[in-house]
C-alpha cells in the first residue's frame, strides 16, 4: 500500500515537471515568432545597440528567476499533495486498524465487553452493583469508537401485566442506554427496544428461567 | 329419573362429539367447575328438543350455556326423554317433580335447506309459559340458534342480557408465529383472523364489534394496528392498518366508548405516557404527564374518566384520570403490585390483576367501597376482560407450562377452564360486545 501510494506521488512529480517544461517552450516559441516577423530591424538593432545585450540578459534572468520561483511554487504545492495523501493515507489505516481493534475486541471470549447482558430483580430496571464493570466497559468502548452503533434489548419475565411489562422493558434498556451516556457514550450511539415479556429466552416457568429472561441485552450493530 | 347438583366442586366435561359435524376441526374441551353457592341458584330444566338429527344438541348448548353461568341448577332427565309445548293439564305433572322452570323445543329441517328451532319456558308454579320463540336459520348457525335460545332464558330469569352469542378475541402463539382469533364466547368455532411472525397482544374490541385493534411490533418496535372484523360470522375484512407509528413505543390500545378514537400509552425517553388518538386524523392529546410508567388505560362507559396503570410510586398501582382535566387519584393501596385495570360496563367495578405472596391472581376493586376481591387462586393469572353483562371474567391463565383461558363469574362462584385444541398456547384474551338484535 505504501509503495502504491509512493508511486503514485512520483508520477505526480512527474507530470508537474512536464506540464512547467512545455510552458517554457511555449514562451520560446512565441519568441520566435515575433523575431521571425521582424527579422531584419532585429539584425539591426542588434548592431546598432550594443548596452540591449545586457538589457536581455537581464531580462532572462527575471525570466528565469520567475520560473524558478513558479517551480518552487510547484515543488510547494507537490509536497502539500503528499502530504495531504500520506495524511488520508495515515487515516486510512488508523481506520482499518480501528475497524480491526473493534472487531478484536468485541470478539475477545473472555472480555467485559464480551458480557452483553445484564439482569434484574423483579419489577426493577435498576441496574445492579454487580454489573458496573459490564456497564463501564461498554460505555468506554462505546466512547473511544463514537462510530460503533449498539441497540439495547429490554426484556422481562412472563409474571404480570404484558402491557406493564412492555413498558419495563422499555425502562430498563432507557436506563441502561443513559448509565452508558454517562460513561461517555453518545445519545445516538443507541437504539433501545422492549420486548417485554415476549420473546423469554428460556421458556421455563422456574425461578431460574425467569431470572434469565429479566434482561437488557446491548447488540452491536454491524 | 332427575338427579340435581346440589353438591359443591362438581365437574362437569363437555365435549364436541356430536357437533363435530357443525365445529369442522374445532374440538375444544371445555372443563367446568361450580362452586357451590346453595341459596342463590335458579333450578331450571331443560328437556331434550323434540326433532330429528341435531335436536338434542340444541338443549345440551342451552344447559352448558346456563350451567356456566353458576346462576343456575340443572335438573337433567333421561337423553330420550322428549315433549314440546304444555297444555293446562301438564301441569300438576311438572309441579309434582319439584319442577320450577321448564324448557322444551322443537327442531326440524325444512325443505328449503334451513333448519328451524322453536322453544317454550314454562314457569311451572305461575302456570304460565314465560317465553316462546323460533328461529329459522342456515344449518351452520345451530349453535348461535341454542345460544340466542339460552340469551332468551337467561334475561328472563335473571333479568340481565345473556352473553351466549357474543364472541371472544384471543392470540395463539406457536414458536415463531402469532395468531389473532375470533371464537364464541364458549370456545367453539375459533377463527383465524390474523397471523404474523412477531408477538402479538391487547386485543381490544371496538365498541361495535366491527373492528379490534391490538398491538404488535415493526422494526423492532410495538405499534397500534386496528383490523376489521364481521363480528357475527367471525371473519376478517381488511388488512390491519397502523395507528401513527408515534416515534417511540406504541401499546395498550383502548376504544373510546363512541369507537372514534384510541387511548395508547407510548413510551419514549425512559417514560410511558397515555394520549388519546383520534382515528379520524390521527392527532394525539397527551393526558398523563409523569416520569415513569403509565400504561393500559381503560375507559369509563361515559368516556369522561380512564383507569390506568401507573408505578409512579415505584410500583405498579391502579390510578383514575379525568380525561378533559388533571385531575389524577390513585385507587388502589393492598398489595405490592396492581395493574390491567378495565372499568365494567357499568362503571361500578374494576377488574384487575393484583399480585400478593408470589402469586397473580384475578380480582375486582369495587369503586364504591374501594375493596378489591381476589376471584381467582392460580399462579399466573393475566389480562382480565369483563363480558358485556358485567357478570363474568375471561383471563389468561396456565396449565402445564402453556396458556389457556379461565373464566369467572363476578361473584366468584362459577369457575371454567377452556383448553385449546391441539395444546395451542392460548393467551390475551378479550370479551366482544353484545350481538345487536
Amino acid at each position: 500500500m505504501t509503495i502504491k501510494i509512493l508511486l503514485v506521488t512520483g508520477l505526480i512529480a512527474v507530470c508537474v515537471g512536464c506540464s512547467s517544461k512545455t510552458k517554457m517552450n511555449a514562451d520560446i516559441e512565441q519568441r520566435d515568432l515575433f523575431d521571425g516577423s521582424d527579422r531584419r530591424s532585429f539584425e539591426q538593432s542588434a548592431e546598432l545597440v550594443e548596452g540591449s545585450e545586457v538589457a536581455s540578459e537581464a531580462e532572462l534572468r527575471a525570466q528565469q528567476d520567475e520560473l524558478k520561483r513558479e517551480f518552487e511554487r510547484e515543488e510547494q504545492r507537490l509536497l502539500e499533495e503528499r502530504a495531504k495523501l500520506n495524511a488520508e493515507n495515515a487515516e486510512k489505516q488508523e481506520a482499518m486498524q480501528r475497524e480491526a481493534d473493534i472487531k478484536e475486541r468485541l470478539t475477545q471470549n473472555d472480555s467485559l465487553l464480551s458480557q452483553r447482558s445484564i439482569f434484574y430483580d423483579f419489577d426493577s430496571s435498576v441496574i445492579k452493583q454487580e454489573y458496573r464493570p459490564l456497564v463501564e466497559a461498554h460505555g468506554n468502548f462505546l466512547k473511544q469508537y463514537p462510530s460503533v452503533r449498539i441497540r439495547i434489548e429490554g426484556n422481562c419475565d412472563d409474571r404480570g401485566s404484558r402491557e406493564y411489562n412492555l413498558a419495563l422493558g422499555q425502562s430498563r434498556a432507557e436506563q441502561l442506554k443513559q448509565a452508558l451516556v454517562r460513561i461517555g457514550a453518545r445519545q445516538d450511539q443507541i437504539d433501545v427496544v422492549s420486548y417485554g415479556a415476549e420473546r423469554p429466552f428460556a421458556f421455563g416457568i422456574d425461578s431460574d428461567s425467569r431470572s434469565k429472561n429479566r434482561r437488557s441485552d446491548l447488540i452491536y450493530i454491524d | 329419573m332427575f338427579s340435581v347438583f346440589r353438591k359443591a366442586n362438581v365437574f362437569f366435561t363437555f365435549a364436541c362429539f356430536s357437533a363435530a359435524l357443525f365445529c369442522g376441526v374445532t374440538f375444544a374441551q371445555v372443563e367446568v367447575e361450580i362452586i357451590a353457592d346453595e341459596g342463590a341458584k335458579i333450578p331450571i330444566t331443560v328437556l331434550p328438543f323434540e326433532g330429528s338429527g341435531s335436536a338434542s344438541l340444541m338443549s345440551e348448548i342451552i344447559s352448558a350455556d346456563l350451567l356456566k353461568t353458576g346462576l343456575f341448577a340443572i335438573q337433567s332427565v333421561e337423553p330420550d326423554w322428549r315433549r314440546t309445548k304444555l297444555t293446562e293439564s301438564d301441569y300438576p305433572e311438572w309441579s309434582s317433580k319439584d319442577v320450577q322452570n321448564l324448557v322444551v323445543g322443537k327442531f326440524i329441517e325444512l325443505d328449503d335447506g334451513r333448519i328451524q328451532g322453536t322453544f317454550w319456558l314454562y314457569d311451572i308454579p305461575g302456570q304460565a309459559m314465560s317465553v316462546g320463540y323460533q328461529i329459522k336459520d342456515d344449518p351452520a348457525q345451530i349453535r348461535r340458534m341454542a345460544h340466542h335460545f339460552a340469551d332468551l332464558i337467561y334475561e328472563k330469569l335473571t333479568g340481565d342480557k345473556g352473553i351466549f352469542r357474543t364472541k371472544i378475541a384471543y392470540v395463539i402463539r406457536a414458536k415463531d408465529q402469532s395468531t389473532l382469533v375470533i371464537a364464541d364466547s364458549d370456545a367453539h368455532n375459533p377463527k383465524e383472523i390474523f397471523s404474523t411472525n412477531e408477538p402479538i397482544l391487547s386485543p381490544r374490541w371496538s365498541p361495535d364489534g366491527s373492528q379490534i385493534a391490538f398491538v404488535s411490533f415493526v422494526n423492532r418496535k410495538a405499534a397500534v394496528h386496528v383490523v376489521s372484523v364481521d363480528y357475527e360470522r367471525s371473519r376478517v375484512t381488511g388488512k390491519p392498518k397502523i395507528i401513527g407509528p408515534y416515534p417511540g413505543s406504541n401499546s395498550a390500545p383502548a376504544w373510546s366508548p363512541d369507537g372514534k378514537s384510541l387511548a395508547i400509552a407510548i413510551s419514549k425517553d425512559g417514560k410511558s405516557n397515555i394520549f388519546i388518538v383520534s382515528l379520524e386524523d390521527e392527532t394525539k392529546r397527551q393526558i398523563t404527564n409523569h416520569r415513569s410508567i403509565n400504561t393500559e388505560p381503560s375507559f369509563s362507559s361515559d368516556g369522561k374518566n380512564i383507569v390506568f396503570t401507573s408505578d409512579r410510586t415505584g410500583r405498579p398501582q391502579i390510578y383514575q384520570s379525568a380525561v378533559q382535566a388533571v385531575s389524577e387519584v390513585r385507587l388502589t393501596y393492598e398489595g405490592r403490585y396492581n395493574a390491567s385495570p378495565q372499568f365494567s360496563p357499568k362503571d361500578d367495578f374494576v377488574a384487575l390483576i393484583h399480585y400478593d405472596e408470589r402469586k397473580f391472581n384475578v380480582g375486582t376493586l369495587d369503586m364504591k367501597s374501594g375493596v378489591v376481591q381476589i376471584l381467582t387462586n392460580g399462579s399466573l393469572d393475566q389480562s382480565p376482560s369483563i363480558s358485556p353483562n358485567g357478570k363474568v371474567i375471561v383471563y389468561a391463565s396456565e396449565a402445564n407450562g402453556r396458556g389457556i383461558l379461565r373464566f369467572v363469574s363476578k361473584n366468584g362462584r362459577a369457575k371454567l377452564r377452556y383448553v385449546g385444541p391441539k395444546g395451542d398456547d392460548i393467551r390475551e384474551p378479550s370479551w366482544g360486545p353484545f350481538i345487536k338484535d
